[in-house]
């Protein structure tokens, strides 16, 4: 018995002295699975530059961090901005409405039709879509994200809707599982950011997805038919496509210290050379000289 | 060895549980739009397992791996499937109402209801309607909303109070007033709490000037025997539930609001009468010119002095709102501060109100909630001095003259208001009737401001309450008391009206009445798998209500300087007058809703009352209805109706019953005074050992109807009610000691029909346009009188009540022109046995004996519409919003008393103009006869029983919320408010709405233009 207590203090203590170490001089840094991928090219990125440094990824519902990534605007906090994403409707390759999906150039109130109720829908475009589009709407089933992370929120407020107009079922989770949720109920639809849709390594869509076709410029439907990743990104960094939710992600901190200055100006300066192989968009070059303006102000 | 095998045993047995359920998964359920949680929602998982979410809203459950599908439901709420990945956050699942119309969530007596298991016709008010309204009391802002409901203003004095009726009125002399119920509990206030006694004060505050309209989150108007019968004794009248904004539990951040209007209101017409030359003119042709004028001294005199002008001013009004709201985890409150200041458009009257409200509740301990209502506040009217319903000796105000307003009209326009020097002028040679004393005569200017005519409430309705929810059992308990101290002060110096014959007379009157109530109630909520809902209720309530009275009144002041407050220096002193009057009414409530299979919907209530203000054998009244709905659109023969969303039948039926009346109308009662110095008892009623309930038996067919996803919807209603043993003021012989006594005589029907329907007309992305109207035919007729019947009543013997005709039916003489030059006179029935003569009115001599007298009077129609209508359309472009309100009635009568004394000629006051188209010798004319000092019969005649039809636009609304920089956290509303903008109507007086039937002078209603702005932060 008396190993036993021993053998549970020194567990303690090895814990604590190991938490106590993460905050001495290590960054840390909590990430969602979606972002994880491109923090730790950046991660790598900068400590090729700086070997000394010491940053930790945390994760977990309780963890606390240093830096906290938010894939969304914040107000009231302290928040640098580090990189854009953008979110694309989709749907399963096995899904057996996927020719009618495809005949379709999907405007935005066709989506709105598709992804959200009905109950403020313009009523023009009710008496324009009686028939088989109605159709098509009832028999899917729209997808979407409950958890705190998701992006859920940023594409219902796209289309000018909250999160409580969307149709259809939850997941809670990682967003990334509402790809495996279409994936098991075939006839379903749903959106994702591009980190997610794409195989970042082939850098082509993901072969078990099928992009709604947006009613687009035929110029921009083109780059977004090609499947690639890097088209669809030059695209969407250099066209305002108005069908397309882009979103800011960006680091909150409670605290600010040299070291997190220079790894968050790195970043915005140096660190978006990895965003596009992350599957995110470049900050533009507005919002780099105004987050670089901010953290000289911060310090 | 064998403790090892049972070690390995035990955490085998431990591992393959925790292999078992390797997951804990667990959330909360909130409604989307409150926040709130939601108790009892169902999560289903797995192979039909479920577990229901905790006070909290909150759940956990064991799943063996994930993913794992959720299925959530709650009743009223869209269904929602969660599909769970990974358990790194909580779940937080927020359910969205179901917006249609038919899964409202309806406040009914004692409870809620969804309308789709609803059995009633009850129609819902939201809280925009008072937002747009000006009104500073709810009825000015229910008019035209509901169909059914009619709203008639007793005047255009502010602050006063409005007849409502739903569905006609079904009773003489007990009260037709619905019953209001605040926040859940009954407010109802007695005819008699409006007064302490001391008279001589025109008007009394509108009981509903407790209630601050924009405190009101929504009315339920509860119309059919289904929807009301759970208030039993008080509820043949219609129910009007209101239900007061609160704050919503977990939204933290309080929302504050301030709002400030400022506005003007003018007279919405006035009535064309003789200026000074014209009046004159008509003095020195028709009688003995006692100005002495020459014609071109009455040519010199031009307009003179316009009275009606002279009493009537533009008045301001101002009104300051403020309300916070919000909630924490367990809780949630709500608090609102208004300030009104209304003046009104005759000289010195007035509406000052303070009110403060708050409602809060709090969960103390799981499964048990404790709540606090609380209004307090102070209302003031100001109004005018009147002498109707007063006897005295030297009533000035009488033939038809019912206060200083009308009396201003009556004024000869030569007279003037003020002398060169500035002073009142109290000369007036015409007058030598009432209102004068030697060469005294009384200045309708002066009279309006230096008299006082006050009511002044001080008014706290309070309730606390507490729920303890024990499974699917819901137990209440509430108490409150509703406390009133009404104040009534008076004052006429020596030189107004009411003063003259007195050298100044005074009074004032207080009076408390404070009633308690006590509910307690259970509550029974089950789902029975999917095919059956049963909610049941019952309880337990009684009502307290005490009321206590005084006055005092004295007259013959030497020094008014501080009138009414210096009661001492009056030398004489009318007998003080104290009383109390209490009453008791206790109550037992059943209510069964069933519900099968989503579809049919029955509900059964019950309710017993004793009340202490009938006979002692005849103290209980029992209640019963029985409501059925089917809703059909749920049946598989419309399963493929693709534009239908709902379509219900309803049918019910039952009896409720009416107790208002008088305190003590059963026994034996005296009435104390003074007789040659010492003080007298006199018989102030006699028993009636018999004395009962007024009960109300009604029917109701309905059907509710939606299309196009809750564009359009559709309510329309059939009913039948009849009132047994009404509660009559029977006229009484000589031998019984009193002129009248209650007693349950004769039946009344209301029988009609109502439509309403209400759409979207264009919803666009920033445009969106809704209307809805509504239209309401009533029949209501006296079927039965016992031996009473032809009873007349009114102050000119105006309206009569006969079997076989509507109540407030107005009886009088057929007008039937003027005779003219050369017509044959002999075939002319006689008048007073003269043969008329050419100049001479004529009448229709309806019984054929050749004279014209009181038998020829007939029914000249009554004061009820046939038809009730109301149009309402709000407009949403982008950042402006447009709202009009249009209220219409069509069919009723009205008894235009003032128009008559207008129209009556003399030497000593001032007449309408249509008197200059009065009937002469050389012009002819047919609608007034040669002008004379007198009249042929008091009797009315049908040229005053005039149309009382309108179509009121009663409010015009625009706003405009600007847009506003993100770094300001606030949002701002200004808007402009037309009310009264203009009303169509053949009504010959200023306004066709006078609640009591007789128009002797009301005071006219305003057109008022306001100016707001509204701060959200």
């Amino acid at each position: 018995m008396k190993a036993f207590f021993t053998a549970i203090a020194v567990a303690v203590t090895l814990t604590a002295s190991a938490a106590t170490a993460q905050n001495d001089g290590v960054i840390t840094v909590k990430v969602n699975k979606a972002s994880k991928a491109l923090v730790e090219k950046w991660i790598e990125g900068y400590k090729a530059v700086n070997p000394d440094v010491q940053i930790a990824l945390v994760s977990g519902k309780n963890a606390d961090a240093d830096l906290t990534l938010v894939n969304q605007h914040q107000e009231g906090v302290n928040v640098t901005y580090v990189g854009r994403y953008a979110l694309l409707p989709v749907t399963s390759t096995e899904n057996p409405l996927l020719n009618d999906i495809q005949k379709k150039e999907w405007k935005s109130k066709d989506i709105k039709n598709l992804f959200f109720t009905a109950e403020d829908l313009d009523e023009e475009y009710e008496e324009e879509v009686e028939g088989k589009h109605n159709k098509l709407k009832d028999k899917l089933t729209v997808y979407s994200g409950s958890s705190k992370t998701s992006l859920t929120g940023i594409f219902a407020s796209h289309f000018g809707r909250t999160i409580d107009d969307l149709r259809g079922n939850r997941i809670a989770g990682d967003d990334l599982y509402l790809l495996s949720a279409i994936e098991e109920d075939k006839a379903s639809v749903t959106f994702n950011a591009l980190s997610n849709l794409y195989d970042l390594s082939s850098r082509t869509l993901r072969s078990d997805l099928a992009l709604l076709p947006l009613g687009v410029k035929a110029s921009q439907r083109e780059a977004l038919r090609s499947g690639n990743l890097d088209e669809t990104l030059e695209l969407i960094e250099n066209e305002d496509i108005d069908l397309i939710p882009v979103e800011d992600i960006g680091f909150t901190y409670d605290s600010f210290d040299a070291d997190i200055e220079q790894f968050l100006q790195w970043i915005v300066r140096d660190g978006q050379q990895y965003n596009h192989a992350a599957g995110f968009l470049h900050l533009t070059n507005k919002e780099v000289e105004s987050q670089l303006r901010l953290l000289a102000q911060s310090l | 060895m064998l403790q090892k095998r049972l070690f390995l045993a035990a955490v085998l047995t431990v591992a393959s549980t925790f292999a078992t359920w390797a997951q804990t998964v667990q959330g909360t359920i909130t409604d989307a739009t409150s926040g709130e949680s939601i108790i009892g929602a169902t999560v289903k998982y797995g192979d039909g397992k479920g577990v229901t979410t905790d006070i909290d809203g909150h759940f956990t459950i064991d799943v063996k791996s994930l993913p794992v599908k959720l299925n959530i439901s709650f009743t009223g709420y869209r269904p929602q499937t969660v599909t769970v990945y990974d358990d790194e956050e909580d779940i937080n699942v927020k359910l969205t109402e179901k917006r249609s119309y038919l899964n409202d969530v309806v406040v009914v007596g004692y409870g809620t209801q969804s309308r789709t298991q609803l059995t009633g016709s009850v129609t819902t008010v939201k809280a925009d309607v008072f937002e747009n309204s000006t009104s500073s009391t709810l009825d000015g802002a229910l008019s035209g909303q509901v169909a059914g409901l009619n709203v008639t203003a007793a005047s255009g004095q502010p602050g006063a109070e409005s007849s409502i009726r739903i569905r006609g009125g079904n009773s003489v002399n007990a009260s037709n007033e619905p019953l209001y119920v605040v926040d859940g509990f009954i407010y109802f206030k007695d005819a008699s709490s409006n007064s302490t006694g001391l008279g001589s004060i025109e008007g009394s505050l509108n009981p509903l000037a407790t209630i601050n309209p924009n405190d009101i989150e929504s009315i339920e108007v509860l119309k059919d025997i289904s929807a009301t019968a759970i208030y039993g004794s008080r509820g043949a009248n219609g129910v009007i539930l209101i239900t007061t904004k609160k704050g919503k539990q977990g939204e933290k951040k309080a929302s504050i609001n301030y709002g400030y209007s400022l506005g003007f209101s003018n007279v919405a017409k006035k009535l064309d009468l003789m200026n000074a030359a014209e009046w004159a003119q008509f003095q020195k042709t028709y009688y003995n010119n006692k100005g002495g004028y020459t014609d071109e001294q009455i040519a010199a005199l031009g307009k003179g002095t316009n009275w009606q002008d002279a009493v009537l001013r533009t008045a301001l009004q101002q009104s300051h709102e403020l309300s916070i709201n919000g909630g924490t985890d367990k809780g949630r409150y709500a608090f609102s501060a208004n300030y009104t200041d209304q003046d009104g458009i005759i000289l010195n009257s007035g509406f000052q109100r303070y009110n403060f409200h708050t409602n809060a509740e709090w969960e103390l301990l799981k499964n048990l909630k404790f709540g606090v209502n609380a209004t307090y506040g102070r209302s003031k009217q100001s109004g005018l001095t009147t002498s109707e319903k007063q006897v005295f000796n030297s009533s000035p105000f009488s033939a038809g003259i019912t206060n200083s307003f009308v009396y201003a009209l009556l004024t000869p326009p030569v007279v003037p208001v003020y002398n060169a020097d500035g002073s009142y002028n109290f000369k007036n040679p015409y007058e030598y009737a009432y209102f004068a004393i030697g060469d005294h005569a009384s200045n309708a200017v002066y009279d309006l401001k230096e008299s006082v005519a006050e009511n002044i409430n001080n008014y706290l309705l309070s309730n606390v309450w507490a729920t303890y929810k024990l499974g699917d059992v819901t137990l209440k308990a509430a108490v409150g008391l509703n406390s009133e101290k009404l104040t009534q002060n008076y004052f006429s110096g020596a030189y107004t009206s009411l003063g003259l014959a007195n050298e100044g007379i005074g009074g004032v009157g207080h009076r408390q009445t404070d009633t308690w109530q006590q509910e307690y109630t259970a509550t029974y909520n089950k789902d029975i798998n999917d095919n059956h809902h049963i909610d049941a209720l019952a309880g337990y309530t009684k009502q307290n209500t005490t009321s206590t009275y005084s006055n005092i009144s004295t007259n013959h002041f030497t020094n008014e300087t501080l009138k009414q407050y210096n009661l001492g220096d009056g030398a004489n002193i009318y007998t003080p007058q104290t009383g109390i009057s209490e009453s008791t009414l206790n109550s037992i409530i059943a209510r069964v809703n069933y519900t099968f299979l989503d579809r049919y919907n029955t509900t059964a209530t019950f309710r017993a009352d004793h009340s202490s203000r009938f006979s002692k054998n005849h103290r209980w009244g029992y209640f019963p209805s029985l409501g059925l709905s089917w809703n059909v659109e749920k049946e598989k023969f419309l399963a493929n109706a693709r534009h239908l969303d709902y379509l219900k039948l309803r049918l019910t039926g039952g009896v409720v019953g009416n107790q208002e009346i008088n305190d003590y109308a059963f026994t034996t009662s005296y009435a104390t005074g003074s007789y040659a110095g010492s003080s007298s008892y006199a018989k102030k009623n006699t028993a009636n050992d018999n004395l009962k309930w007024e009960t109300t038996a009604s029917y109701n067919l309905g059907t509710d109807l939606g299309l196009y996803n809750g564009r359009l919807n559709f309510v329309l209603d059939l009913y039948y009610k009849k009132t047994s043993d009404l509660l009559l003021d029977v006229p009484m012989g000589f031998s019984t000691g009193v002129t009248s006594q209650i007693q349950n005589v004769g039946n009344v029907v209301n029988k009609g029909i109502e439509f309403a329907v209400n759409g979207t007309l264009l919803k666009r992305r920033h445009l969106n346009w809704t209307a809805s109207a509504n239209i309401a035919h009533n029949h209501n007729e006296i079927t039965d009188m016992g031996i009473t019947n032809n009873v007349i009543q009114g102050a000119d013997n105006e309206q009569i009540l006969r079997r076989g005709e509507a109540l407030g039916s107005f009886y009088g003489l057929k007008f039937l022109g003027i005779v003219q030059q050369g017509e044959d006179v002999s075939q002319l029935p006689t008048i007073n046995g003269l043969t008329p003569k050419a100049g001479d009115a004529k009448f229709v001599d309806a019984n054929h004996d050749s004279k014209i007298d009181g038998n020829d009077r007939v029914i000249l129609g009554s004061v009820q519409p046939d038809l009730t209508y109301g149009f309402s359309t709000q407009l949403q472009v982008r950042e402006w919003d447009f709202s009009a309100t249009f209220a219409g009635s069509h069919g009723a009568k009205l008894y235009n008393a003032l128009g008559r004394r207008l129209e009556q000629t003399g030497d000593s006051y001032n007449v309408l103009s249509t008197v200059k188209d009065a009937w002469t010798a050389e012009k002819g004319g047919n609608s007034l006869p040669l002008p004379s000092t007198s009249r042929p019969f008091s009797y009315i005649d049908s040229r005053y029983v005039q149309s009382a039809s309108y179509l009121k636009l009663r409010n015009l609304t625009v706003g405009y919320r600007p847009r506003l920089p993100k770094s300001l956290p606030l949002s701002l509303r200004i808007y402009a408010t037309a009310t009264n903008l203009f009303t169509i109507t053949p009504y010959k007086g200023y306004d066709p709405e006078v609640s009591r039937g007789t128009d002797s002078g009301a005071y006219p209603s305003a057109r008022t233009f306001t100016f707001g702005v509204s701060i959200t932060l």
